[in-house]
Formats: C-alpha cells, structure tokens, sequence
C-alpha cells in the first residue's frame, strides 16, 4: 500500500500539490515533535565564545555560519538522499549516512543529528504507517547499514509525503534557520521580534543558498568551520548549558 | 646492532606516487613512498623507499624499537603546479613516527594554478603511527589542494597532527588570510569504517572561515586525530584538553565514532598554538601510553 502522495514520486502533480504541502506544513511546523527544541545546534556555545549579543549578532551568525554551511554541504547531502531514498536505492542512502555521520565532527551535533532523526521517524511511523517508503528505509535501519540522521529520515519524510525535492530543501532550510532563531530567544539578549528579524533577513538569501547548493555536486559538498566546532565540542563539558547541543 | 639496509626505489614497472610527467620543466612532482615492518628481534625498519624532490627523508633513526623519520622540502616551498605525494606503509606490528622541522610554504601562483599535497597513509595490525610536522604556510595568492587519506587496522594506534598557517605572521606588517585558495579533503577510516571526513574549499576573499577570523584573526590552526585510547579513559582526556584553552588558545575535542579524539585547536598566534599543540600531544601520547621518544622530541625543532 502506498502511503498519501508518495506515487507522485515527489514531482506532485496540480492535484498533488495540496496532499503534500498539508504534510509538508504539518511536519515542518514547530508543533511537530521531534526534539528540535531541545537543541540549538551549536548555537548555544558560540553565543558564549563570541559574545554573540542581541538582534544583529543572531543575524550575522544566520549569514555567515547556518546560511552558508547549508548551501555547501547540508543541502547537497539532502538533495542527494531524496534522490536515492525515493529509488529506494538503501546501500547508496547508507554510504550517505555514514558520510554525514562523519563530517558531524562534534560528537554533541552528531548525537542531535541522531536524536532529530529519531523522533521524526517514530512520529513518520505512527501518522503514516502504510508508508512502503517507510518499510524500506526501517528494515535497511533495522539491518544497521542506515543511521537514521535527520537528513535520511527528512528525505523519507519527503518521499513519503510526495514532496518536491526543491520544496524539501526550502523547508529543511527554513526549519534549520528557525531553529536557531527560536534558540537565541533563550539565549541572546533578542526579543521574539528581533529574532523575526534576523530570520526574516537571513530567508532573503534562502534562494542563493537555494542555487548555491544545486550546483554544488555532493562528492564536493562540505564546511569548515573550526571555532564553531571548537565551540560545539567544549559545550559537551561546559559547567552549565541551557540545551542538548 | 646492524639494521637490514633500505631498499631503493623507484620499482620497475611501477609509477612513482605522483605523475612525474608534469608538463612545464619548472614544476616539480615528487615525494616519498616509504613501507615499514617490524622485525623479529624487535626494531621497527624501513623496508622500502621510493623519494623524490621536493621531499628530503633523512636517515632512519631508532628509539625503543620506533623508527624515526626528519622529512623536509629544501626548495622554498611549493610553487604553481608542484605536487607532494606521501604514501607510507606500516605492516603488522610496525612502530614509525613522521616529523618536519621547518614549516612547508605554499607561495603565490597564478590564478588558474594550484599546488598539490597529497597523502596516503596504510597502518597495519597493532601498528603505530605519528605524524608530526611543521605548519603548512598559506602565502598570499596561495592556491592548495590537500587530500589525506589514512586506513588504519582496528587494532593499530594513530596520532595525526597537521598544522595550518594562515599567511606569515612576521611577513611585512603580516600577512593573514590572503591566500586566494585552500581546498581538502580528509578521510580517515579504521577497520574499513569511515570514522572522520572532512571536506571544504577556503576563499578567504569572500570573508571564509568567519568563525576563524572572528575569533583569532591572525592565530593558525591545528587538527589532530588520536585512535587508539582506552574508550574509557576518553572523558576524562577531553577535559583535561578542554582545560587547556585560555585567551590565547581555543581547544576543543570531540569523541569519534568507535572510540578515539578528534581535537582541533586555534591559537591567537604561532607561538600559542605552538604550546597547545606540545600540551595536547603530550596528553593524547599519554593516553595511548606510548612511551617518550626522547630522539623524536629533540627532533622536532619547531615546536620545541
């Protein structure tokens, strides 16, 4: 049986389009519980290394670290494992995997990549069970040759749902910006308002990041980034820390 | 006690680890090959080698059944279209440590050329190996492509160094992220399992790494990984890493995937990271119980 939207074979036709994007809402909406809110992504420490501040520091951190570094290799590895998980091509998904799960050099960014994944497939699993998509991707899990990082398991939810692979980038953009943006409310000196504003800056560059990472072939996609990664590393020791990550 | 001789290469009907056949006569494509075993009576040897300019490989050195390897590039450094290829051997049981005294300079070039590092590293069961070199110095219009790979058994130990400056701190009124371009490529797998990769392309031109810049603008970096730690003695090595960050030092370490460290370290300048990279080793040799090469640490003059 296939699940709601997968047989548009995540193209989505002009009847498609409403089944996937009401999943696509659904599952990219704050609401849906995956343990996001527990984890700033890094966004924690680095406050503290740099003194990040309020509105402005927020903002230059979206451009210079999130924005960029989802345009050169999250977005990349994304855009490949849509590809692969809709063939149901399992032991390319898990070269994928293991690669991701390698380049997460912090153990504490791994560990949330981990636990992300985790919670979005118990609740793919549970909202749609009949998902065939779903069976494929959990018996490669079971065997041990995928992970289940966020990634994979936000590539399943898009094939499930029949989502656009375009449309799947934009969203896991979006919800990676607003991540952090919702974390700095917790952690910086910046209102709900401030927050807005700097994710409604760094959004205005979504489509450069966007065509950014189309271009970029996955074999080529990576960051470097080695005080956030310092920075990332230390918040697994540090004396006191409001998130998981 | 007399040591089987080395062997040399190159072997026939075999290419050199680099093309050779680089068009233009000045560029240069050379390196070394180097295999190592252990022997019976105990001394780590070096079976094989193969070396070519701009690489210089010093004769062997001995310590508590280590070999002991000085390498160098006499020319100024690498210039547009050089290539460097390193691939190195450890059969079972094999001890070596690899070390260069002096910093290796990538100089300006064209902006079409680049500048070629390549390494190749193969540790064997219940091996052992240390590199441990000098920065390479990114000048300014500097264009570099690195890829390292390291296959090491499950059961062999590693502690791998590598040293980046960002430009020649006492060059004029300094000179500091204006290289034209960095790009790696690092993989490190253990058992057949990718454990570690890391893969990016530096413009600084365009204001990259800004977390780098925003923290030590001018300080170089460092990234060692360590396999072969007590998995349970991981915790306590990563705090006392931790502890050694001041002002002048940033240090972080991480766990891998199946037990070892990565640590990366920025220093606000040479000097600093110079200590932290003597500290951090000093803790991560400790934690492999290694023994101290006394050869090896008077060997390394650039960090001493």
């Amino acid at each position: 049986m296939v699940g709601a939207g997968e047989a548009t074979a995540g193209e989505g036709g002009p009847a498609a389009g409403p089944a996937w994007l009401a999943g696509l809402l659904q599952t990219t909406d704050p609401l849906f519980p995956t343990g996001g809110y527990a984890h700033s992504l890094g966004l924690e420490p680095w406050a503290e290394e740099v003194d990040l501040g309020g509105s402005a520091g927020l903002a230059g951190f979206l451009h210079t670290q999130v924005g960029p570094s989802l345009a050169r290799v999250e977005l990349p590895y994304l855009r490949e494992l849509c590809r692969t998980t809709l063939a149901g091509e399992w032991p390319e998904v898990a070269v994928l995997e293991e690669e991701i799960h390698a380049w997460k050099w912090s153990g504490e960014l791994r560990e949330a990549s981990l636990a992300q994944g985790r919670g979005r497939l118990r609740l793919l699993d549970r909202l749609w069970p009949d998902s065939e998509l779903l069976r494929g991707y959990r018996s490669a899990r079971a065997e041990g040759s995928v992970r289940g990082h966020h990634l994979g398991v936000t590539a399943l939810q898009a094939g499930m749902l029949g989502v656009p692979s375009g449309a799947a980038l934009a969203a896991y953009a979006y919800q990676t910006l607003a991540n952090h943006a919702a974390a700095a409310v917790k952690i910086l000196r910046i209102s709900a308002e401030g927050a807005q504003v700097a994710l409604r800056g760094a959004l205005a560059r979504l489509e450069e990041w966007l065509c950014e990472a189309a271009a970029l072939p996955v074999e080529e996609a990576g960051w470097f980034a080695p005080a956030f990664d310092i920075a990332s590393a230390r918040h697994a020791t540090a004396f006191a820390r409001l998130f998981l990550s | 006690m007399t040591l089987p001789a080395a062997r040399e290469e190159p072997r026939a009907g075999e290419d050199p680890p680099v093309a050779a056949a680089v068009s233009g006569g000045r560029r240069v494509a050379g390196g070394a090959r180097l295999s190592y075993e252990s022997t019976p009576s105990g001394p780590t040897v070096l079976r094989r080698q193969w070396v070519r300019p701009p690489l210089h490989l010093g004769k062997t050195y001995h310590d508590r059944g280590w070999a002991l390897h000085q390498w160098a590039t006499p020319t100024a450094g690498l210039l547009a279209g050089d290539s460097l290829a390193m691939e190195v051997e450890l059969g079972r049981g094999a001890h070596a440590a690899l070390l260069s005294p002096a910093a290796c300079r990538v100089h300006r070039m064209g902006p079409d050329e680049v500048a070629t590092l390549r390494q190749h590293y193969r540790v064997g069961p219940e091996g052992a190996l240390e590199v441990w070199p000098a920065p390479l110095v990114l000048q300014a219009g500097a264009a570099c492509v690195q890829d390292t790979v390291l296959f090491v058994d499950g059961s062999a130990a590693l502690l791998w160094i590598e040293v980046v400056a960002p430009g020649r701190s006492r060059y004029g009124g300094g000179e500091s992220f204006a290289f034209r371009e960095w790009k790696s490529r690092f993989r490190l797998e253990r058992d057949g399992q990718l454990v570690a990769l890391e893969r990016f392309r530096v413009r600084p031109e365009g204001g990259e790494p800004a977390d780098w810049r925003a923290r030590f603008p001018e300080g170089p970096y460092a990234s060692l990984y360590c396999l072969g730690t007590a998995p349970a003695e991981e915790g306590s090595v990563v705090e006392r890493l931790h502890a050694l960050a001041g002002e002048d030092l940033r240090v972080g370490a991480s766990p891998l995937e199946g037990g070892g460290l990565g640590v990366k370290l920025l220093g606000r300048d040479p000097l600093a990271l110079r200590r932290g990279i003597a500290m951090a080793r000093g803790l991560l040799r400790g934690a492999l119980q290694w023994p101290v090469l006394s050869s090896l640490e008077r060997a390394q003059t650039y960090f001493s």
